[in-house]
């Protein structure tokens, strides 16, 4: 699978998803982010709190979130929604590959591995 | 020239003089002197521009308010996987979660601190395990009746919570270690 979903994007979707406040980088994805600046790499896959591995097949994003819903629910949706965009991103990207259901992708060995970290509940 | 760049020229200036050096054995003592007379003019200039507070030498502002943010997150706890993936929050979350949802929410006792004890962590996750042993100190108003009880309903509380936010079921130990009498 290949993508064109960038960190950004990443990053806009996920707080989209209810009971996350907000991206919160730690220090890893900092330093990551300052790092691929220095390096002068493409600066739409380096966010501070989103990291994206090259060919997208893992990516960890921080996340503050509040107690509205169950911890282990917000964090299910921020998974669901990055494996989601980042399958459909793929599908979009590859013409010639059949376009499958995007429901097909959640499960499959192919869809990326997506680690939230959760820093803040308030 | 800003301030901004006066470092980098400096050092672009004293790296091009080492360069004109022909490294060889027999020019290897010169060229550690060479050397070393470099990294001392290069801690002088830090130093010159850190008292000016030159932003060429200052960490930057979000580098260090991620350092802040690390320090008071503390580790990330380990948590079992959703079918979907892994995940961890930090102490400082799950401190949250047991004081707001667990030991606040029952009348008569007043969340202090809760400490942990975690199961070894998975080779992929860079913190600690999932909590195995959680401890409560607590406050109990003095109008409670029954003390073991007060510590059985904030037992049953924090493993409540545990299991429907987390999917984790940890031993949890109570100690009252202090009686409020305000509201």
């Amino acid at each position: 699978m290949t993508t064109s979903l960038s960190a950004a994007e990443l990053a806009h979707l996920v707080t989209a998803v209810p009971g996350v406040r907000g991206i919160e980088p730690g220090i890893g994805s900092t330093l990551r982010a300052i790092g691929s600046r220095i390096r002068q790499q493409d600066p739409q896959q380096a966010r501070f709190g989103v990291i994206v591995e090259e060919g997208s097949r893992r990516v960890v994003i921080e996340i503050g979130i509040d107690d509205s819903r169950p911890v282990k629910d917000i964090v299910r949706d921020v998974q669901e929604t990055i494996i989601r965009s980042l399958s459909q991103a793929g599908d979009s990207d590859d013409a010639s590959e059949a376009r499958e259901d995007s429901d097909s992708c959640i499960g499959d060995q192919r869809a990326p591995r997506v680690t939230v970290r959760v820093q803040s509940l308030l | 020239m800003s301030t901004d760049n006066q470092l980098s020229h400096s050092v672009r200036r004293l790296t091009a003089s080492a360069r004109s050096f022909t490294p060889s054995h027999e020019q290897d003592d010169a060229d550690t002197r060479e050397y070393l007379r470099m990294i001392a003019s290069l801690h002088e200039e830090w130093d010159r521009l850190e008292s000016q507070a030159s932003a060429s030498v200052m960490p930057q502002r979000h580098l260090m308010d991620a350092i802040l943010a690390e320090t008071r997150h503390g580790a990330q706890v380990e948590m079992p996987a959703t079918d979907l993936g892994p995940y961890s929050i930090s102490e400082f979350s799950l401190r949250a979660l047991i004081r707001r949802h667990a030991v606040d929410c029952v009348p008569g006792a007043r969340a202090l601190r809760s400490s942990f004890e975690y199961a070894p962590s998975s080779e992929d996750h860079r913190g600690v395990g999932v909590p195995e042993i959680i401890t409560c100190r607590i406050s109990a108003h003095v109008n409670v009746g029954s003390l073991p009880q007060l510590a059985q309903q904030v037992r049953d509380a924090v493993r409540a919570t545990c299991r429907e936010n987390l999917g984790v079921s940890p031993t949890v130990n109570v100690h009252i270690e202090d009686l409020h009498d305000d509201n």
